[in-house]
């Protein structure tokens, strides 16, 4: 009998404890719910973890084939793209080239220029000098001038039928008469085998200093008139000396040379005009 | 011995030429001609020093647009001077041998820079030898080291035949 009135009373707390449960406000149930969620929270994510690592290594297993060739095709997308980028990268600098050519030959529109492309370089350490690919077949003669997009080159030494050397700027036997384009100065820029150049013959009183500007003077009547030869870095004045010296950074890198422009002569119509002004100084005469 | 001679002579134009340029050890080359200049006098006599000197002058000049007078005149010289040491102390040990190519290499170097200076000399014009002589003279010994050895032996294997 008590064996019975203890069940109906067991049977009783439960329902009473579901009625609670159930006539509990919303809000308060909700609480209780959170509660429980931030409690257990850590476990759920480390057991949610370690479920989905589980799940994708099973799901790598089954789908082994097909996720290498997935990564087959990833690489190969890769590959290709990288291909692209440098063909890409090619281009931009094709590009800037033809750009900078286009700017120099605006620049040397009254001449003619040879696109001449570097084939080889010096041997010793004593003499600065290149070969370029194109020779007399093409107009290159001895002594024409070679200039670059940042500026002069050096001349022509020796031209073979199809290919040339050239003789740097900076040999040591390279010499071209230049102007401080701020001053006006003139002077001679001298090779000496090194990557710096110097600037000799600069009057005492002149006033240069490092960041002018070095132009060719056309003086030598190799060189047009304005090509841009370097930049002043350091200036030096000796006391018992007649003139002022300088080192000059060439804007041209000549270790990085690939190609160069001969400029072989005058344009027709420059050279019908020239004749034409000394036809008409001859009839003064 | 002749044919050999020239034949190396040639190889090493060829390498100068080609191979070389492409490799510069701090912005220098190493001079494998003149390498090869000191060995042969330093090896023989200061007579076929000098001849080899004249020719190693001749296959330098082709290598470059300098004045293969120059080339020649300061070769042949290298060639005679190297040669003289022959009567000295172990200059059959490659060491000697690059001790005296050191030494040549300055003097070669300083003997180029006053040929083709123009306009005279002066400390301040000379900022290529400032700078860059011992390193030179340096890179051409350190290449000698495993060309002498080369040269050893080939020189060795005629001789003994």
């Amino acid at each position: 009998m008590s064996e019975r009135g203890s069940k109906k009373s067991l049977l009783f707390y439960l329902v009473l404890i579901v009625l609670i449960i159930t006539l509990l406000p919303s809000s308060w149930k909700h609480s209780s719910r959170m509660t429980f969620i931030r409690l257990f929270s850590p476990v759920m994510s480390f057991v949610n973890d370690k479920t989905v690592k589980v799940r994708d290594t099973f799901s790598a297993l089954f789908h082994i084939g097909s996720v290498k060739k997935e990564n087959k095709d990833l690489r190969n997308q890769v590959e290709s793209l990288k291909s692209d980028l440098v063909y890409l990268e090619e281009l931009k600098l094709e590009n800037k080239r033809l750009r900078d050519l286009l700017e120099l030959k605006e620049t040397f529109g009254e001449y003619d220029l040879v696109t001449a492309n570097v084939i080889g370089r010096d041997a010793t350490n004593w003499n600065k000098s290149i070969i370029i690919d194109k020779g007399e077949i093409h107009g290159v003669e001895s002594k024409d001038p070679v200039v670059s997009y940042g500026g002069v080159v050096g001349i022509v030494f020796t031209s073979g039928r199809k290919e040339s050397k050239i003789m740097l700027l900076n040999d040591n036997n390279s010499r071209v008469g230049v102007i401080v384009q701020r001053t006006r100065d003139l002077g001679v820029v001298e090779g000496q085998s090194t990557d710096v150049l110097i600037l000799k013959y600069i009057r005492k009183t002149a006033d240069i200093k490092p960041g002018d500007i070095l132009i060719t003077s056309g003086t030598g009547q190799i060189y047009p008139k304005g090509v841009k030869v370097g930049e002043i870095i350091k200036v030096f004045e000796e006391k018992f000396r007649l003139y002022k010296f300088a080192e000059v950074k060439p804007d041209v890198n000549f270790g990085k040379l690939e190609e160069v422009f001969v400029i072989t002569r005058r344009d027709s119509e420059d050279e019908n005009q020239q004749e034409d002004a000394q036809a008409q100084i001859q009839e003064e005469e | 011995m002749q044919l050999v001679t020239w034949i190396i002579l040639i190889a090493l134009a060829v390498l100068q030429s080609s191979f070389i340029i492409h490799i510069p050890f701090f912005q220098f080359k190493p001079e494998l001609i003149l390498i090869f200049c000191v060995y042969l006098a330093t090896r023989y006599d200061w007579v076929r020093g000098f001849w080899w000197g004249m020719a190693c002058g001749a296959a330098m000049s082709i290598c470059s647009i300098g004045d293969p007078r120059f080339f020649i005149l300061v070769f042949a010289s290298i060639g005679f001077v190297s040669g003289s040491f022959r009567g000295a102390l172990f200059v059959d040990h490659n060491s000697t041998k690059i001790i005296i190519l050191f030494f040549m290499s300055i003097a070669g170097t300083m003997a180029f820079a006053l040929l083709t200076q123009q306009s005279g000399f002066s400390f301040f014009e000379m900022a290529f030898i400032k700078k860059y002589i011992i390193k030179i003279a340096v890179i051409n010994c350190l290449f000698a080291v495993p060309l002498y050895s080369f040269f050893q032996k080939i020189y060795n294997k005629i001789e003994a035949r």
